[in-house]
């Protein structure tokens, strides 16, 4: 168990700034994931922190302990890559054993280590296999117990899930966090997906351009955005940005709701909405349609669930509402939350 | 499969059955692969039963007769002391060669997958003597393996290990190639020069087929150069060493450029090998049959080393 | 408080000191690394650079075995390049080899292109078995071929002239080239071609219009491999070819130059060198192709 901090790191491949001062700190025993989409140098910055990549500039710290410079075997962490590379020409067993033997463990140890990483992962059986007669969420089984095996001070995982068909991904999310739990350890996850982010991590750590945008609870990056980034990268679809007197207006799809379907209570805001297609996803409905006095290419999508069995048809102008308290609002030039405006 | 299609359109059939001759994948497979197999059957099919048949008749450069002689060829062969020679040399050449080749393009591989300055020329110097004629590239160490200006002996006299009262004397001359041990070690070093960048060329192609996450990995795991070296990288590229060992083999085997042009087989016949014999044999000597009977003793050793070579990569693969 | 500074400040100071055994390292194999490369390159290189200063050297300098063997003792002389273009051979030899490469060259294209799509594309399982038997061609050596061959070419009346090699020099190059194409031709998409069938090109015209443009870098690898295959071959030159005028380079220099116990040292140096050099950097350009072919074609195999 660790903490890790970024201070302040850039990385630039010749001209491409894949990292451009990052600061980020990692408590100990937290679930972070680094969330973005590709291309955002959330890998990159994986890489950074493992010591496969060396900062352009900056520092990154492990424990406390400045790490920057150091090669990956000096640093003590895990990580376990999208392919999972396993080592094709040995065995499960050899394959959890590597990095004991690697960090100079003594042999002694080896065969219980490896057996009780083997068992927290169900691996006991498929220790004598190799890993092409492996199963895709076995190797991703296996890369994970070759990661916990020599006890680490923080776990990298770039998209260990990405290569699982969506049915075991869903119980590979599962497993994976209450492994995580279990362990404690520090661990960084990498993945462009957010339903995987938001399910998965105490932090997320949202990145766009080699920048970090925004970090928080998932509940927090998702309801008090910090930019229009995060705002419209979050969320299926993401939150509606509306042109209004020289600022943005956001409220995402799920509360922008038939003026007949609010609470009477609340206070709200009022829109005429120029329906021009309705999606029928079964759990929701999705009206894609303009909203009055906005630009014509801004679209607006409300998301209806299915308790809201208002008929709404195409080409209709129907009266639609967001309560005051979902409204958010976003400097027009820089993108940034600003404070609420008149309306 | 679109054949049967086609077919049923009636009034179109002449047409498209020319048309579908360009797709039909059956026909285009036949016809591009057949040129290949004509080729390789009248030129390399033929003369391979013919050299058999060779062995065992009284052809020679002269005479058009092909009388049938039975094993007399092969008789007259192994009773001379050459056969034994030749056939060990060959062997002994071979296997000697490849260990130091081995090695050796290991040692360059590794290297010239780093990334550093100059690597380009670096990698131009180390390629030149593959790249070099076997023939020219002999005579550039004739040159220095020379009896009487051999540069290496100037070294050596200077060093004072070479000339009177010195470890290598008292002669004041090496004499490489005149001397039975010497010559053969000569002839294995000009291999060795000779063989060694081709089989680096193959063992890169093995470690860039190497993927990049495999080795990020044992580097995370705190792997260091040598055990990535022996654990990962060394055991990825097995099978496709077994390649380079394949075509090492065997180009030390069949040339006989190297030995043709440094000793000829001499002194008297203790470099000779089986290529230089036959050739020796059956054109020098205008005794064809003979000299296919020679080279016909190269098949074994070929088809051993090739089914040997073939069997440990596959062991290798599976375990 | 105070002590967690403190440890952190061990931390650091620990850290520190493996960033400057690091550096040591780093430096360390730098230093290993050259010296590794440049004992390899003397190995290589060195016979070529002795070449190199012999073709200059004066007759009494390379004759006196007391001269310094690695430079001119001697001021150089341009005496036996002058030589070599106008008293021997030399320029024939080049001229043959070159004829006898750049047409070989043609019919291995011409043969082995085809053969090579044939068997990545069109005959399914048995064609990688095809694959693997051909490849298995170019291990039988000329050593085993060349005596019945020579009859061959006797009888086809092309003994003594360069057409014997011509003819014989593509069962060597074709083997290799069509299984190093092969591996070029797996590793392009199907769907480029299908996408090319769909939008109205028959297979053939797929082949030849998505195909061969997508493979130029494996046939140059081709090109390359089989050029300096003719131009390297020795035992077929050697049996085949008995007059000077039809001799290649790799026979007719020695055989030209070597007049029995006389050897022309500085017009062999030069001989060699003059096609060593071009060939070499030839080489190199196309290294890399060839190293992607062996990786497409063995390595997958």
């Amino acid at each position: 168990m660790a903490t890790v901090d970024i201070n302040n790191v850039t990385k630039h491949f010749d001209d491409v700034r894949a990292i451009d001062g990052v600061t980020l700190s990692v408590q100990e025993g937290e679930f972070l994931v680094l969330l973005g989409p590709s291309g955002c140098g959330k890998t990159t910055l994986m890489r950074t922190i493992a010591g496969l990549e060396h900062p352009t500039s900056g520092e990154i710290l492990i424990d406390g302990r400045n790490v920057t410079g150091l090669p990956p075997r000096a640093r003590d962490v895990a990580m376990v890559f999208q392919s999972y590379a396993l080592y094709p020409h040995k065995t499960v067993f050899n394959n959890i054993v590597f990095p004991l033997k690697a960090q100079g463990i003594p042999k002694e140890e080896w065969d219980t280590r490896v057996r009780e990483a083997a068992q927290v992962l169900g691996l006991e059986k498929l220790l004598d296999r190799r890993p092409r007669q492996l199963s895709g969420g076995e190797r991703q089984r296996v890369a994970l117990a070759r990661a916990m095996v020599r006890d680490p001070k923080v776990m990298l995982l770039d998209e260990p899930l990405s290569n699982l068909d969506a049915k075991l991904r869903a119980s590979a999310r599962d497993e994976l966090q209450t492994f995580q739990r279990r362990l404690g350890t520090t661990t960084i996850f990498v993945t462009h997906d957010q339903v995987e982010a938001m399910g998965m991590g105490d932090r997320i750590a949202v990145m766009s351009g080699g920048k970090l945008r925004q970090l928080g609870t998932p509940h927090e990056v998702y309801t008090e955005s910090a930019d229009t980034f995060v705002a419209t990268f979050l969320g299926s679809p993401g939150m509606n940005l509306i042109p209004r007197n020289g600022y943005l207006l956001g409220f995402r799809p799920e509360n922008f709701l038939p003026r007949e379907a609010m609470p009477s209570q609340s206070q709200i805001e009022t829109f005429r909405f120029d329906v021009k297609r309705v999606e029928y996803l079964g759990a929701d409905r999705l009206i894609y349609g303009i909203v009055d006095h906005a630009p014509d290419d801004v679209i607006s999508i409300a998301r209806l669930p299915s308790a809201v069995t208002f008929p709404i048809e195409v080409h209709e102008n129907h009266e639609f509402a967001v309560a005051h308290e979902h409204l958010r609002y976003f400097d027009a030039d820089t993108g940034l939350r600003i404070s609420p405006q008149p309306l | 499969m679109s054949d049967s299609t086609i077919g049923t359109i009636p009034g179109q059939e002449k047409p498209r059955r020319l048309l579908s001759l360009a797709d039909s994948e059956r026909f285009l497979g036949s016809a591009f692969l057949l040129p290949a197999v004509i080729y390789i059957i009248a030129l390399v099919g033929v003369p391979f039963v013919a050299a058999i048949g060779f062995s065992v008749s009284d052809v020679t450069v002269g005479s058009t007769a092909f009388d049938f002689r039975g094993f007399q060829n092969f008789e007259a062969i192994l009773k001379t002391p050459q056969f034994l020679r030749a056939l060990s040399n060959s062997i002994l050449f071979a296997v000697v060669t490849q260990v130091f080749v081995i090695i050796g393009a290991n040692l360059i591989a590794q290297v010239l997958a780093m990334d550093f300055r100059g690597k380009w020329i670096a990698r131009f110097f180390i390629m030149m003597p593959w790249a070099t004629p076997v023939a020219l590239g002999a005579i550039a160490w004739l040159w220095l393996l020379d009896s009487k200006f051999s540069p290496f002996d100037w070294v050596l006299q200077r060093m004072h290990l070479l000339g009177p009262h010195t470890l290598f004397g008292p002669r004041l001359h090496m004499v490489f190639l005149g001397r039975e041990q010497l010559a053969m070690a000569s002839i294995i070093v000009v291999n060795v020069w000779r063989l060694t960048p081709l089989a680096s060329v193959i063992l890169m192609a093995g470690l860039t087929s190497i993927s990049h996450d495999i080795l990020d990995q044992a580097n995370v795991d705190g792997s260091g150069f040598w055990r990535t070296l022996f654990e990962i990288k060394l055991p990825l590229i097995m099978p496709i060493m077994s390649i380079a060992l394949l075509f090492g083999m065997i180009f030390t085997l069949s040339d006989m450029a190297i030995v043709y042009v440094l000793t000829r087989g001499g002194p008297v016949y203790y470099t000779q090998v089986l290529p230089v014999w036959a050739y020796m044999k059956g054109i020098e000597g205008g005794a064809l049959g003979e000299g296919a009977a020679v080279a016909i003793f190269l098949f074994p050793v070929l088809l051993a080393v090739v089914i040997f070579v073939l069997r440990a990569s596959r062991r290798m693969e599976v375990t | 408080m105070n002590n967690q500074e403190i440890i952190s400040r061990k931390g650091e100071g620990l850290a520190a000191n493996q960033r400057f055994r690091e550096t040591i390292n780093a430096i360390l194999r730098q230093v290993a690394l050259y010296t590794t490369v440049g004992l390899m390159c003397l190995f290589a290189f060195f016979p070529f650079l002795v070449l190199m200063i012999n073709t200059f050297r004066e007759d009494q300098d390379l004759y006196r075995p007391q001269n310094f063997p690695f430079f001119f003792n001697d001021p150089p002389t341009l005496f036996h390049i002058t030589q070599l273009f106008k008293e021997t051979n030399y320029v024939v030899f080049l001229r043959n080899s070159v004829f006898v490469g750049l047409v070989v060259v043609l019919i291995t294209l011409a043969i082995a292109i085809p053969a090579a799509y044939s068997l990545a594309r069109l005959t399914g399982k048995w064609g990688e078995r095809a694959g693997i038997a051909i490849f298995m061609v170019y291990l039988v050596p000329p050593t085993l071929l060349f005596l019945p061959l020579f009859r061959m070419v006797v009888a086809l009346h092309l003994n003594d002239t360069i057409w014997s090699l011509i003819v014989v020099y593509p069962t060597i190059s074709i083997p290799f080239s069509t299984w190093l194409l092969m591996g070029f031709f797996k590793s392009i998409p199907k769907d480029l071609e299908e996408a090319a069938m769909v939008d109205g090109y028959s297979r053939a015209a797929a082949f030849l219009k998505v195909v061969m443009p997508l493979s130029l870098s494996g046939i140059i690898a081709v090109v390359v491999f089989t050029f300096t295959l003719t131009l390297h071959e020795f035992i077929y030159a050697l049996t085949f070819i008995s007059s000077s005028a039809q001799r290649t380079l790799s026979v007719g220099v020695p055989t030209e130059l070597i007049r029995g116990d006389v050897f022309f040292w500085q017009g062999l140096s030069a001989a060699t060198i003059i096609v060593a050099i071009p060939v070499g950097i030839l080489y190199n350009l196309v290294l890399d192709r060839l190293i992607s072919g062996f990786t497409m074609g063995a390595v997958k195999g």
